[in-house]
């Protein structure tokens, strides 16, 4: 009996608040906005997730976090549906995006990084090493630093170009090759990211990787020289003499900016823009700078005429574009 | 006791004479086949997808690729050692399992069973802890006879082995436990000793389950990449080399080598199925 009028109770609510469910729905259809991201940023992303969250009722900002060029190959390959695609080297988004068929129009720098090694108390040398004496403890025999693949990840080759570069600051023409010696195939992975395990279990002593995820996964880092760690806009010259031999090509030494796009097509074309617009502003700046990222005021953009009209207001042309 | 034995040799023949004989088109025949070739459809439609994206001509672009060549024998390698250690090793604890007590079988058995049910990755980093330069295992082995698991071949072996070796000693061990313990009592007071029962009567009523259990473990190690990864990215195996071929050039290449991969894998797991029903080669019979 008790039952019967309980089912009473609860379905004589759920004809009552039905139709106030179906209006709501119509107000603000709930929807889903996808971010496919560099996996760099699936801290400072997580973050500007749930500030997403809290502006826009009934949204959900949803990113998956991976290489850069993989994501841009499952837009362009796999034919995922994403709204946003943001990569940590701008020029994937004009080498994939931009090829025909066009799956994005601009791009807008958001994020400088920097290129450094992280380590731990258990790493050889790790009592003596700074910034003046990195290149000659790096290249001592019997250390072991780990790397990304520099055919597939953008970190990969920068930290080549980094070195590259490292050898005409220091004027050591050996320098890379005697780096690089102690960073064979075997201490190598898709990403840099899946070596931090293998660093704090002391099976690589070095790795190379970016500097906010040093300060994300609060490992000590070596502070290099800007001059070297493709972090600044405005050295992107010299940087152009670092040169990585990759399996795709040499690769040119560049800044680390990195780089968002709209994916043309999508149909939150809307709430893609108020995204961006947030990650360009203050609000979104202050993230990226919280954890461990060169932010910029404004951002740089290329082909500003092909961007929504709200989005040029917060934008720069882009240098030597 | 000659009405025990009888009884217990029956099915063996049993099997045999229900094969031979002609199947019944019964309505429980025609719902088996309605749900089973659902479930077959499931499995084989994406594999006929994968397939037919691509011409012959590309399969054998990618065949032509050294390096695409080298990954798959080394999993075909990695995978073959694998199922060896776990059939070795995994064989005698599933008969411990099977023929024994002892307190504690029953999380012994769960313990077993833990592997499959660990992320890969997970699995991974947990062997690069006892197996890594500064591992309870990685640290003497290096010192003592030189033996790396980081890059190498040993430390795919060790991957591939942790999330793969379940298979057999389960399938081992229902195998044991399916083997009346009457039937070697009968052999031992017929005179023969226990390593000559175990060969000769239990290990070839077993050898079926045996078999289709390593050959479990060779396929779920041929496939393994995120335990592998974590150790060895170089040298590749194929997992990984499919994976990297779709990072730099995209699905064409990836689809053709996983196709390739594929299609070697089909050949041996005929092969080791042929080579479980045909039954126990060293039963000592011959």
């Amino acid at each position: 009996m008790k039952f019967a009028s309980g089912l009473c109770v609860a379905l004589f609510c759920s004809i009552a608040v039905a139709p106030n469910v179906v209006s709501v729905v119509q107000a603000t259809e709930p929807s889903t906005l996808t971010i496919y991201a560099a996996g760099t940023l699936a801290v400072p992303f997580r973050q500007l997730n749930a500030l997403f969250e809290k502006n826009n009722a009934n949204v959900t900002a949803q990113a998956q976090f991976g290489g850069s060029v993989m994501m841009a190959k499952r837009i362009t390959d796999l034919h995922q549906d994403a709204d946003l695609l943001a990569v940590a080297d701008y020029s994937v988004i004009p080498k994939y995006m931009f090829a025909s068929p066009a799956h994005a129009a601009w791009y807008a720098g958001f994020a400088r990084n920097a290129i450094t090694f992280v380590y731990t108390d258990k790493s050889k040398y790790a009592g003596e090493i700074n910034a003046q004496n990195w290149y000659k403890i790096l290249a001592r025999p019997g250390v072991e630093i780990g790397r990304s693949n520099p055919d597939t990840d953008p970190s990969g080759y920068q930290t080549v170009q980094m070195l590259s570069l490292a050898e005409k600051f220091y004027q050591m023409p050996s320098l890379e090759q005697s780096i690089l010696a102690n960073a064979p195939l075997t201490n190598m992975r898709d990403t840099e990211t899946s070596l931090i395990s293998a660093l704090q279990l002391g099976q690589i002593d070095y790795l190379a990787i970016y500097r906010s995820d040093a300060l994300q996964h609060h490992l000590k880092s070596i502070d290099l020289p800007a001059k070297i760690n493709l972090s600044d806009p405005t050295e992107a010259a010299f940087y152009k003499d670092g040169v990585a031999h990759t399996k795709n090509g040499d690769l040119f030494g560049a800044p680390i900016v990195y780089a968002i796009t709209m994916v043309e097509g999508t149909k939150n074309a809307g709430l893609a823009e108020k995204y961006v617009a947030l990650l360009l502003g203050p609000e979104g700046q202050a993230i990226m700078k919280n954890n461990g990222f060169g932010a910029f005021s404004p951002s740089y953009a290329v082909h500003i005429e092909a961007m929504p009209a709200e989005l040029k207001k917060l934008v720069k042309p882009w240098p030597g574009s | 006791m000659t009405d025990v034995t009888a009884s217990r040799v029956a099915p063996i023949k049993g099997r045999w004479q229900a094969r031979a004989a002609p199947s019944r088109p019964g309505t429980l025949y025609l719902l088996c086949w309605f749900c089973g070739s659902l479930l077959l459809a499931f499995l084989v439609i994406p594999l006929i997808a994968l397939a037919t994206h691509q011409s012959a001509q590309n399969l054998g672009e990618v065949a032509g690729i050294a390096d695409v060549r080298d990954a798959i024998a080394l999993s075909l390698e990695g995978a073959f050692l694998s199922a060896a250690l776990a059939a070795l090793a995994g064989v005698p604890l599933a008969y411990v399992l099977a023929r024994t007590r002892f307190p504690g079988k029953g999380v012994t058995a769960a313990l077993i069973d833990l592997p499959l049910a660990v992320p890969h990755t997970v699995a991974g980093i947990a062997l690069l802890m006892v197996f890594g330069r500064q591992g309870v295992f990685g640290e003497p082995l290096q010192a003592l006879v030189g033996l790396k698991f980081w890059g190498t071949l040993a430390g795919i072996v060790v991957a591939m082995l942790f999330v793969s070796a379940p298979y057999t000693v389960n399938a081992a061990r229902i195998g044991f436990e399916a083997v009346d313990p009457r039937l070697e009592q009968i052999a031992r007071t017929l005179g023969l000793g226990p390593w000559r029962t175990f060969l000769r009567i239990t290990l070839p009523l077993a050898w079926h389950s045996i078999m289709t259990g390593v050959t479990l473990t060779y396929a779920r190690s041929i496939s393994e990449f995120g335990a592998v990864v974590i150790l060895v990215y170089y040298p590749m195996t194929a997992p990984v080399k499919i994976y990297e071929l779709f990072l730099r050039f995209g699905l064409e290449q990836a689809a053709a080598a996983a196709l390739l991969l594929l299609i070697v894998s089909l050949g041996l797991f005929v092969l080791l199925r042929a080579l479980a029903q045909r039954g126990v080669p060293a039963s000592g019979s011959r």
